[in-house]
């Protein structure tokens, strides 16, 4: 054996060995899970399903480039090139809804005529969100902006997230003009307190993410213009607005 | 709009004279397509020094020195650039970007999440505040903040467009050094480019044309940033190590400082860059010494900042006043590296660093499974991330089959015919993964769909994959091209 392959094959076989002994040891302790029936399956509907044409198709115009030695064949694959891009965009739409939705929007980008707002921002991501995130967005419109919905990761988060909107550019203050009454703030307090602890109550929040994989039944945070801040269960928002319909 | 459009273009011209001291020692294709990252490179590391002086910063203010600042850039170069002949090539760039800038202003396909919401509204409490908050940065790395802190600044809502005009600009960016790259190093006559072009935009449009790459281009985050950032950061390493261009090695440097300051993580990645500069006999010491060196001083003054600031407070994040230390303490053992650099032990065994590194990594990766993997209470709920992790790159993270297609390339990859300096994208790939799979066992919870951010972090090396990867490819079948 040649010295080098030798060298090579001492420095580099420990590690080897080494991870695959993380990989056994990591499949092993997944075994009692459905994690390995779910991965065989997969790569069982890969081998054998859809995306097989796309992998056959690029395997093929490789072994055309292997084999062959005709120049012309360049402009061949430049057209080709072209017909499977479009080909695997078509695929990607049907596959992939949302990225058909964008496309879709490209036709009424011509009217759009408004300056995009974060609202708009938010508005583009609904068409991917679950029905309940997205009513609530609605219901953010509904009320023409009285109330607008922050999603925060933490009460800490408050302070400037608070300040950052006033000092926006676009949120300024006045736009917010709705008020709970007493009563209302009154309820929301007692489901506070009976819900959680007092010290860990504002700690128990989740994160509310805007995108389907994440769960909905988080809880959101309600911006009010008097500038208290209070977390309010998704629930409560159909009580306390019972003549918006979401 | 017209404000981000003008954001925009600022950035771009920024990029431009800032490459323009290069532009003898850079083809002119990736003179232009590194500008925008140059520019915004270059934007940010301006910003957050301005935001760390004790000037109150307003709009007016930083309209003024931004445009001392590309004044000043125009009247150290003016000799060269009146009398220069790129002045046609620049106008036409130039407007160029400014049409694809305007594109993507009028058709807004933005997507965010609650990070991005983070991010922008983080960057304008950073503007309203006039201080870095703690809760930002333990969050995420400093630039993702300062980036959307120029809404503000400009006065516009939010920065959306872009991610897709940086995703086109390092597309293309990819395409012509793929296609540079292989008909330097493949035997095919000079006379056929146009084979290794089409080969070269085939592979470039499937990679780019996949969901994942799309999304990641409308997705307002730091992944797609980290990644394009760090790309270039190794790509300019190899270039030097390889072909001998030191411009690049000054581009690798400033892509690495941008890219650590993307991401909380990013020191940590970029130290594998580190040791792989360390250890790569064709670059002399003073370069090695000027690379490292400056960028562990920036890292350590700018850990040593961070730590001052989080001293005290209680973080539930990711950055605590005590891994700021750690960080801080690893680029202090990069500068003794440096300073050993020149005795003779050092000097016979520098070229075995890189393997040491991943025998490191690879050790660490093991002790933590094992000792999390063994432990009763709660060890199955750490391994599951690699199963979660597992089933995004196959199915749910929206890769389609990308990874199946380059993991298998890449590794009957490894037994073709090698091109100089190889190991640097062999050694940072496995660290990287090594590296990851660590982090892995540290972070929260992860979950099944692209958002989950694991499988975001792929993005991060996706890029230097599938270049290695076409690259071997594209020499073994381009040789095969008789004259």
């Amino acid at each position: 054996m040649n010295k080098k392959i030798r060298l090579k094959l001492i420095l580099f076989s420990p590690l080897i060995l080494i991870l695959l002994g993380n990989i056994i040891f990591i499949f092993y302790k997944l075994s009692n899970t459905d994690y390995l029936t779910k991965t065989s399956q997969i790569l069982g509907n890969y081998f054998w399903g859809f995306p097989l044409i796309p992998f056959s198709v690029v395997l093929c115009v490789l072994l055309m480039l292997f084999f062959t030695r005709k120049t012309s064949l360049s402009i061949f694959l430049l057209n080709l090139s072209i017909v499977f891009i479009l080909f695997l965009i078509a695929i990607n739409t049907a596959l992939f809804p949302e990225i058909h939705r964008y496309l879709q929007k490209f036709d009424s980008g011509f009217k759009i005529k408004k300056e995009p707002t974060l609202e708009k921002a938010m508005a583009n991501s609904s068409a991917s969100l679950s029905k309940d995130i997205t009513s609530y967005l609605h219901l953010n419109h509904s009320l023409n902006n009285k109330i607008l919905l922050i999603p925060s990761s933490s009460p800490l988060d408050n302070d400037y997230f608070f300040h950052a909107f006033v000092s926006s550019t676009q949120f300024k203050k006045e736009k917010y003009n709705y008020v709970l009454d007493n009563k209302d703030l009154k309820k929301l307090k007692e489901f506070e307190s009976k819900k959680y602890k007092a010290s860990q109550g504002i700690r128990d929040i989740k994160i509310y993410s805007l995108f389907p994989s994440q769960s909905p039944n988080e809880k959101l945070i309600l911006f009010y213009h008097n500038h208290t801040i209070l977390f309010l269960p998704l629930e409560w928002t159909h009580r306390l607005f019972p003549d918006i319909h979401v | 709009m017209f404000n981000q459009f003008l954001f925009l273009l600022y950035i771009t011209v920024l990029g431009t004279l800032l490459l323009f001291f290069l532009k003898d020692h850079l083809r002119i294709t990736n003179f232009y397509l590194l500008s925008l990252p140059a520019g915004l490179g270059a934007w940010l590391f301006f910003l957050t020094f301005l935001f760390l002086l004790p000037i109150p910063l307003n709009r007016i203010l930083i309209l003024t020195l931004s445009l001392i600042l590309l004044a000043s850039l125009f009247i150290i170069q003016k000799k060269k650039l009146f009398f220069s002949k790129y002045w046609k090539s620049m106008g036409i760039f130039w407007g160029f970007a400014s049409l694809f800038s305007l594109f993507f202003l009028k058709f807004n396909f933005s997507v965010i999440s609650n990070d991005s919401w983070r991010m922008i509204i983080g960057g304008k409490a950073l503007v309203s505040s006039q201080r870095l908050i703690e809760n930002l940065i333990s969050s995420a790395g400093i630039y993702s903040y300062i980036l959307h802190s120029t809404s503000t600044l400009f006065g516009f809502d939010y920065l959306y467009a872009l991610f897709p005009l940086l995703t086109l600009s390092f597309g293309l960016f990819f395409l012509y050094n793929l296609t540079l790259n292989l008909n330097l190093y493949s035997s095919l006559p000079k006379t056929q480019p146009l084979f290794s072009s089409s080969l070269t935009l085939f592979l470039t449009l499937l990679l780019f044309s996949s969901f994942i790459i799309l999304y990641h281009s409308i997705y307002i985050h730091n992944n797609l940033l980290f990644g394009i950032f760090t790309f270039i950061a190794l790509f300019g390493l190899w270039k030097r190590a390889s072909q001998g261009k030191r411009a690049w090695l000054l581009i690798s440097w400033g892509a690495l400082l941008t890219s650590c300051l993307f991401r909380i993580e990013g020191p940590l990645f970029a130290l594998i860059v580190v040791i792989l500069l360390i250890s790569i006999r064709s670059i002399p010491y003073k370069e090695k010494f000027y690379y490292v060196g400056l960028l562990s001083l920036f890292m350590i003054l700018w850990h040593a900042y961070l730590a001052l600031i989080l001293s005290g407070f209680t973080s539930d994040y990711f950055l605590t006043s005590q891994r700021v230390l750690l960080i801080t303490a690893l680029y202090i053992g990069a500068l003794i590296l440096l300073i050993l650099y020149q005795k003779t032990l050092f000097k016979r065994i520098k070229k075995f660093f890189p393997l040491a590194m991943v025998y490191s990594l690879t050790f660490g990766w093991s002790f933590f499974i094992f000792t999390k993997g063994l432990r009763v209470k709660g060890d199955i709920l750490i391994l599951e991330k690699y199963g979660t992790l597992t089933l995004n790159v196959l199915e749910n993270g929206g890769w389609g089959i990308i990874w199946i297609v380059l993991g298998v390339l890449f590794f009957i990859g490894l037994l073709l015919k090698r091109f100089h300096h190889e190991s640097i994208f062999i050694y940072y790939i496995l660290s990287f993964f090594l590296f990851f799979n660590i982090l892995n066992l540290y972070r929260g919870g992860w979950r099944e769909g692209w958002g989950d951010s694991g499988n975001r972090m792929l993005i991060h090396i996706v890029f230097i994959v599938a270049f290695y990867t076409f690259f071997k490819w594209g020499r073994l079948f381009l040789s095969k091209i008789q004259k």
